[in-house]
């Protein structure tokens, strides 16, 4: 049935029969089914409504590749992301840090009331102050980056950019997880590898995003390209002191 | 013997025995010893048989408290041992929000004055928003499941956390915390694996099942602090 579809120019030699061309043009049916996302495109175009499920169409391999393309980046993230900006990234690598952030701080203050050197093992506003600081700063670091853009008529999307400040939360991660035995050592040299490990993470985190960040801000001109970025930094600079001084004491 | 917990059924069944009793032809079958189809509606198979108003508000409160500590009972059967899936069609959120009391009451208790209060909040808000985005996140992925009957599932497989919360409020040695949390939250885990067997999601298994590992580890290691 299909052959009937793809007609060459010189089909008229090897065509046998005509009453099949009169058949098809009186019924046109879709004889194969339409895969959903060529249905969803149709559907797209003719109502532009979008709902939150769009942005959950993603596969668990495609959030393993783009959390490797965010650790280490070296193609464009937004080829990678190819279209669909998802939310299950970002919000739940977000998740996770928040956990590992409360986990490696209480763990450092558990063997610490263990060996007896302070009093109550654990404080649960450290969690709250984790949630409020790494939610509430991808939250509005990736609206503040969107509003600006907006502002200079760049035309970005919104989930791009928490896209793009989602995934790069992945980085703090590994600083977080390798702390506590640095933490719990309390020497003057351990104190210089905690900053280090943080200035990696943050080195890590702000190689992505500029990465990804330059070609976009470059519509908006340069002067403007090179205020964006610089607030980029100094916002991205401020998070990890704040990390520092919270958490990884 | 009327089971209250298919009153449905159990209406569907008795009309269906008037009609043929009515009918003359039919009358001659014998009304027992016809086969009884459950979950079906005109049909079509019951997804849910969630109740909803009618007979029981007559009844007196013993009754219905009865009624809901066996059907409590049922599902926390069904948690320790997952034979039969239809319990937890017919979802309740009474079993979560007990099991919720006693876990943040635990971990309350043994805690300084000073801290008894946030964390008593952090934890019950921690157990029913963490439930609350686990189920959002599976319903958002893709799978056929209700919201409030996969926020009873995983309310009914913290089950195990509670038996962990009570252990380690008692006991503080660490060779004895340690088996205990990591047993109680594998069992858990496997136990809330349970919301994602009917599902279709294809390719989504482990994005769906990963919050779920997040969330029960945040409660177990609270648990163990």
């Amino acid at each position: 049935m299909n052959e009937n579809y793809n007609i060459e120019p010189d089909a008229e030699l090897g065509r046998t029969t005509f009453e099949d061309d009169n058949l098809l043009k009186q019924h046109t049916p879709i004889s194969k089914p339409i895969s959903p996302r060529l249905h969803a495109r149709r559907a797209s175009m003719q109502e532009p409504t979008w709902t939150i499920k769009d942005s959950f169409r993603v596969t668990t391999k495609d959030v393993v590749q783009r959390c490797i393309h965010t650790l280490i980046p070296t193609a464009n993230f937004f080829d990678v992301i190819d279209d669909r900006p998802d939310l299950y990234g970002p919000f739940w690598i977000t998740t996770t840090v928040v956990q590992a952030l409360f986990f490696s701080n209480s763990i450092t203050d558990y063997v610490r009331h263990l060996t007896g050197s302070i009093d109550n093992p654990y404080s649960i506003g450290k969690l709250v102050s984790a949630t409020s600081i790494i939610y509430g700063y991808t939250a509005i670091a990736s609206v503040i980056l969107w509003g600006f853009l907006v502002w200079n008529k760049c035309n970005p999307k919104l989930l791009d950019c928490v896209c793009i400040y989602g995934y790069a939360n992945i980085s703090w991660l590994p600083v977080s997880l390798m702390t506590p035995p640095f933490s719990l050592l309390s020497s003057f040299i351990s104190h210089i590898v905690k900053w280090i490990l943080t200035s990696v993470g943050l080195g890590i985190s702000l190689v992505f995003l500029i990465r990804n960040l330059y070609p976009v801000c470059q519509q908006a001109g340069t002067y403007l390209c090179k205020l964006s970025i610089a607030g980029v930094i100094v916002l991205h600079v401020l998070l990890a002191i704040t990390l520092q001084l919270v958490f990884f004491k | 013997m009327t089971d209250l917990d298919r009153p449905n059924v159990e209406i569907e069944q008795d009309e269906a025995e008037n009609l043929l009793r009515m009918d003359p032809v039919q009358s001659s079958f014998d009304v027992e010893t016809r086969p009884v189809e459950p979950d079906t509606f005109a049909g079509e198979s019951v997804v849910e048989t969630r109740f909803t108003g009618g007979d029981t508000l007559d009844e007196p409160i013993r009754v219905t408290l009865l009624n809901e500590f066996r059907a409590i009972g049922k599902k926390l059967v069904y948690i320790l041992y997952p034979k039969n899936a239809e319990v937890l069609r017919d979802w309740d959120l009474w079993g979560p929000l007990i099991f919720s009391l006693v876990i943040s009451i635990c971990l309350a208790l043994p805690a300084s004055k000073s801290d008894r209060e946030s964390i008593f909040t952090v934890v019950f808000a921690l157990i029913w928003f963490g439930e609350a985005i686990c189920s959002l996140n599976i319903k958002l992925l893709g799978a056929n499941i209700s919201i409030f009957q996969s926020i009873c599932i995983l309310g009914y497989s913290s089950f195990p956390l509670v038996i962990s919360s009570v252990v380690c409020s008692f006991l503080d040695q660490l060779y004895i915390r340690i088996p205990v949390i990591v047993a109680m939250y594998a069992w858990a885990t496997f136990a809330s694996l349970g919301v994602l067997q009917n599902s279709n999601l294809v390719n989504k298994k482990f994005l769906a099942a990963y919050p779920l590992f997040l969330f029960y580890f945040s409660l177990s290691w609270i648990i163990f602090l």
